[in-house]
């Protein structure tokens, strides 16, 4: 069988879930967590007896207050969400490795390799939630990342109540598209209110209209968006869950749809996986020192191996080809692969070549440093740090874009 | 003297070029533009002997202006698509960067002759860009391109362009008889083959194979209009076996249908195949405009094939089958 | 033209103007060797346009004239005569160039010498005079430096300027600069200032003859060329156009760090660390460390490669001031301490980011300027 089974996890209501644990008289009660309404406060998150009334987060917290007087408005505790949220992800991590954080009350499972229905799963993964963090949360179970959110935000809207809807809603293989199609255009990633205006114009009512619309005369009208539109519509989206969960690694991985020992499959895929370490890495702009492999046979048993690198790397080039070397160290050419994996951890800001002739005041510089050394010299090295080397800085040294011009 | 750089037409654009010479403001880069045949290169090539000529005027007896004729002067570089390339390559753009970057050997100004970059890879036509940008001291660029619409934006707008466009046929007729010393009939001719561009007219009229080739391919065409399918049939087979020949017969014929098509409407536009005009005439009145029409597309469409490697003899045999029948 | 040559002679002149010749060009003659007869002697001329390199060789001139040979056929085929005479002989009407060494006859076909491009006469009045193997030593310590990058031009050159009796080369690319400075024996009347391509003081230092021979450079006003003639052989280049940029405001006047080391040990230490630096990103680690009362100052020298391995070589030496880290290509310390004449160098260090000053100990005339890596982490 050659589908995936993503969950996608949302935690509800997420602010006042939680400010309902510290406060239990809040509960069933309209309320919002946010700015205030006499400045230009929006709303961040509110209870959903406050969204029957018609309060929606991202709204100004003065209009939010005039619906419904009797708001209760709450500042947050930012610190308590983030360690919620934590605790969540970490049950997440040890349901699969392969969570995708999206926010700080979302996350994507990849559960392909979980056996066993689906649906239960996801019953036992809010049950455990409920029972460790006491937050309520709705999940959505399909074949994409696409399906399974927008499974979810119909699970719960379909949930009428007053408190949270802890809601789970499956889509069917093959019943994607099915789904999809009595929808809002605006439901599907990448319409925003300027494209679905066009697609309007064109004659279309929902997503099914747009599933059936001929691809050639929208990607002629849309160009790529066009084609991906389509193909969303359709309920298609091969988006992987990515997990690079810290920033201390940038890591792919895939699980295959049928295990494999065909050395060109895997080829591929690792060829595929470095392609994207690598863009990630660049993009992220970091190089790292090692090069990891991670590998699932068939019986579920996981390796990781890893080799350190003098100098750092980004190049997809070099990945692979550690990446290869280590899978020909760890890999009889015979066993069945489950899964497969290249990560690049060690992290750090590349080196780089200073330029000539950019603008800099070197003297200023050079007093500076004269300057530094004497208060370290005088009170020990970590007394100060320079704005660019505080470690959540990126101190990228002035570009050379001089000598180029 | 030499009014017109002994150019046939443009005379605006002589004027405008010479007004630049005259008051010193020399752009550093000109983009002639127009079809091929009107005379870009030609005008170019003039414009760079004035500049280097000692006094700033075109003499075509002046040692540098003979050289730069020739195309072959120390200072004069010129950067083209190469035989057997696809595109013009960067590298002929760096090496171009390297050689106006020196002072001129002999001249007033280095002058660098681009042809046709429309033919220019997008790397060569981004590095040409920086020396748009930043042009050296003594250098005078000067681009060819069929339009301004098939090069960067960013080049257009850093170059004066000098739209060329197809002559008046009677300015043209006139220019051949009386430059040229050719016959009026002639001359005349020439102007409507061309379809008023000087270029084009001066190589037919130094070129009596190529006119000669022409009515061949008409007469040609005319005995097949009434010429059973057999021998339509065995005449494709023959004639798709030489790919550029076929192009250009190809061609003639598109001509001479097109002339048909406009006879068949009365239009008032003028014929291209003057010399012919009777035969034309005689051929519409055998025809409705639709017949015209279809024959014109089916020329049209086969050349288009015949550029994407289509089978030439069977779209030859078609072609040719499907041409109207008229009675001799 | 009718001239009689030595075979080695002929053979020495076609090698020297050879790497000017222009192979593949729009102008065919420029592929040819001029050949002309000049005072009593047999001129051998070839120009790429950019750079013209001329060289004269003893002759017996029964006739005098010119033409232009082609030169890849004329130097395989001298190069194929025995030594001993060779016997030139052109027919004026067809270009044609009989040459006969003893038992061998040849034609050569020919492009009148009219075609060639007209190589400037220079007033060497004016010229400033050098001393050969000090200019040599000059372009050695700077040609180096400059760009290849044809997106600058003016940094593929090098700046050449003439004040009073002070004569000053200057080459930079993106990351370093080399100055170097020389009185000149005799003062010159009139300021000079040029770029002249790298390529043609690298042909210069080639072909400029050795020991005490002189070198009269010139600068014809107005020429946009700079010539450079010794007694048998002239070089003439087309100078580059455009200012280059004011180096003086790039050279560090302060430093925190100054580090004198033994030029060979520093340049043995980089030389093997280049081994293991040039797989990745070239560069080479300098972990500076003042000495005390105790123990000398040190330099670490340290690169490493993914598949080579690495290296670490500590280098002893006087260290004022405060410890440093820095990280240079090490290619680019290499060169420069492979032209540095002094058993000394100071090595000046402001920061980690800012540039390092090299000067030769001793030696006031020359200094090179570096631009650190800047490390990641």
């Amino acid at each position: 069988m050659d589908f995936r089974t993503i969950i996608h996890l949302d935690l509800d209501a997420f602010y006042c879930a939680v400010e309902e644990l510290q406060n239990s008289s809040l509960h069933g009660k309209p309320f919002a967590v946010g700015g205030r309404p006499e400045g230009r406060g929006v709303v961040s998150s509110c209870s959903y007896a406050a969204r029957r009334l018609g309060i929606r987060s991202a709204m100004p917290m003065a209009r939010a207050v005039q619906i419904c007087p009797n708001l209760i408005i709450l500042r947050g505790n930012h610190r308590e969400y983030g360690q919620k949220s934590r605790q969540v992800m970490e049950i997440l991590r040890q349901t699969t490795d392969l969570v995708e954080q999206i926010s700080i009350d979302e996350a994507f499972l990849d559960v392909s390799e979980i056996s066993g229905n689906k649906v239960a799963l996801a019953r036992s993964l809010q049950s455990r939630i409920k029972s460790e963090t006491n937050l309520p949360c709705s999940l959505g179970i399909a074949t994409n990342k696409l399906v399974a959110k927008i499974a979810t935000d119909v699970g719960k809207s379909s949930i009428q109540t007053d408190t949270f809807p802890n809601a789970i809603q499956e889509v069917p293989v093959g019943q994607e598209a099915a789904f999809l199609a009595p929808l809002p255009l605006e439901t599907l990633w990448g319409i925003g209110p300027k494209t679905a205006e066009t697609l309007h114009r064109m004659g279309m009512q929902n997503i099914g209209d747009l599933a059936l619309w001929p691809v050639t005369d929208l990607t002629k009208r849309l160009g790529k968006l066009g084609f991906d539109l389509h193909a969303r519509a359709n309920g298609i989206d091969h988006n992987p869950v990515t997990t690079h969960r810290d920033p201390k690694s940038i890591s792919q991985e895939v699980t295959f749809g049928k295990d494999t020992n065909h050395q060109h499959i895997l080829n591929r895929t690792l060829q595929h996986q470095a392609l994207q370490v690598s863009t990630g890495l660049k993009r992220a702009g970091f190089v790292g020192t090692t090069v990891k492999l991670k590998l699932r046979w068939a019986d579920f048993t996981t390796i990781t191996r890893q080799i350190t690198l003098p100098e750092p790397v980004d190049n997809e080039r070099t990945i692979l080809e550690y990446a290869q070397k280590l899978l020909k160290q760890n890999w009889n050419g015979k066993t069945l692969i489950r899964l497969i994996g290249i990560g690049v951890s060690g992290l750090q800001r590349p080196s780089q070549q200073l330029s000539l002739w950019d603008k800099v005041d070197y003297t200023r510089m050079a007093q500076l440093e004269a300057a530094l050394h004497q208060v370290r010299s005088r009170y020990g090295q970590d007394v100060i740090q320079r704005g660019a080397q505080s470690p959540n800085q990126h101190g990228l040294p002035p570009d050379e874009e001089e000598l180029s011009q | 003297m030499h009014t017109n750089w002994e150019m046939l037409g443009h005379q605006w654009a002589v004027d405008l070029l010479k007004k630049h010479l005259a008051h010193n403001h020399l752009r550093h880069a000109y983009l002639f533009t127009g079809p091929d045949g009107i005379g870009r290169r030609a005008l170019a090539i003039h414009f760079a002997q004035a500049i280097n000529h000692p006094e700033r005027i075109y003499d075509p007896e002046d040692t540098h202006s003979q050289q730069i004729a020739r195309m072959q002067h120390p200072d004069l570089s010129i950067v083209q698509r190469q035989e057997g390339d696809r595109d013009i390559k960067i590298e002929a753009v760096r090496e171009l960067q390297r050689a106006l970057s020196l002072t001129p050997y002999i001249a007033n100004s280095r002058i660098a002759l681009l042809l046709d970059f429309e033919q220019a890879s997008e790397s060569a036509s981004n590095a040409l860009l920086k020396t748009l940008e930043e042009p050296p001291g003594r250098v005078v660029l000067m681009i060819t391109a069929e339009s301004t619409d098939a090069l960067l934006p960013t080049i257009v707008s850093r170059c004066e362009v000098i739209r060329l466009r197809p002559l008046p046929l009677g300015m043209l007729a006139d220019g051949l008889e009386k430059k040229l010393k050719i016959p009026k009939d002639q001359a005349k001719l020439l102007a409507h083959l061309s379809n008023g561009k000087p270029g084009t007219a001066i190589h037919l009229a130094q070129n009596p194979a190529r006119l000669e080739m022409r009515s061949k391919a008409l007469d040609t065409l005319h005995s097949l209009l009434s010429s059973s399918r057999t021998d339509r049939f065995a005449h494709a087979n023959r004639f798709y076996r030489n790919k550029p020949e076929l192009v250009d017969t190809l061609a003639i014929w598109l001509t001479y249908w097109r002339d048909v098509l406009q006879q068949t409407t009365s239009s008032q536009t003028p014929l291209i195949n003057l010399d012919r005009a009777e035969e034309i005439a005689r051929v519409a009145q055998q025809l409705d405009t639709a017949a015209a029409h279809q024959a014109t597309r089916q020329l049209e469409t086969m050349l288009q094939d015949l550029r994407t490697n289509i089978e030439p003899r069977l779209a030859a045999e078609a072609l040719l089958l499907r041409l109207p029948t008229i009675s001799p | 033209m009718k001239v009689s040559v030595l075979q080695e002679n002929l053979a020495h002149g076609l090698g020297i103007v050879s790497r000017a010749v222009a192979p593949r060009t729009t102008l065919p003659v420029l592929a040819n060797v001029l050949v002309a007869t000049d005072e009593g002697r047999l001129r051998l001329s070839a120009t790429n346009l950019e750079i013209g390199i001329t060289c004269w060789i003893g002759a017996k001139i029964s006739d005098e004239g010119s033409t232009t040979v082609p030169a890849r056929t004329f130097a395989d085929l001298v190069g194929t005569l025995p030594d001993g005479q060779v016997d030139m002989d052109l027919v004026v009407q067809t270009q044609t160039l009989h040459v006969r060494s003893g038992t061998s006859n040849t034609d050569i076909k020919c492009i009148d010498a009219q075609e060639f491009p007209p190589m400037p006469v220079p007033d060497l009045r004016d010229g400033v005079v050098f001393n050969v193997s000090d200019l040599r030593e000059m372009i050695k310590q700077v040609v180096f430096a400059a760009s290849s990058d044809e997106a600058r031009p003016v940094l593929t050159g090098v700046l050449l300027t003439v004040e009073d009796n002070l004569v000053t080369m200057a080459a930079a690319d993106g990351f370093r600069l080399s100055v170097r400075k020389a009185e000149l024996s005799q003062g010159s009347a009139q300021s000079m200032k040029a770029i002249i391509p790298a390529r043609a003081l690298n042909e210069l230092a080639r072909i400029a003859g050795d020991g005490d021979d002189t070198v009269t450079m010139s600068l014809p006003p107005g020429r946009g060329q700079v010539i450079f003639r010794t007694d048998d052989v002239e070089l003439t280049s087309q100078l580059i156009e455009g200012s280059f940029p004011d180096f003086e405001q790039i050279i560090p006047v302060m430093h925190n760090t100054r580090t004198v080391v033994s030029s060979a040990a520093f340049l043995k230490a980089c030389k093997q660390a280049e081994i293991f630096a040039r797989d990745g990103s070239h560069i080479a680690r300098l972990n500076i460390t003042p000495g005390d009362e105790l123990q000398p100052g040190s330099v670490e020298i340290s690169a490493q490669s993914e598949e080579t391995g690495s290296s670490e070589a500590v280098v002893e030496a006087t260290i004022e001031g405060q410890p440093v880290l820095i990280a240079f290509n090490v290619r680019y310390l290499r060169e420069v301490l492979d032209v540095v004449g002094t058993p000394n160098v100071a090595l000046e260090t402001t920061a980690a980011a800012a540039p390092g000053l090299i000067r030769p100990m001793g030696d006031d005339g020359f200094l090179h300027v570096i631009m650190p890596m800047h490390l990641g982490g």
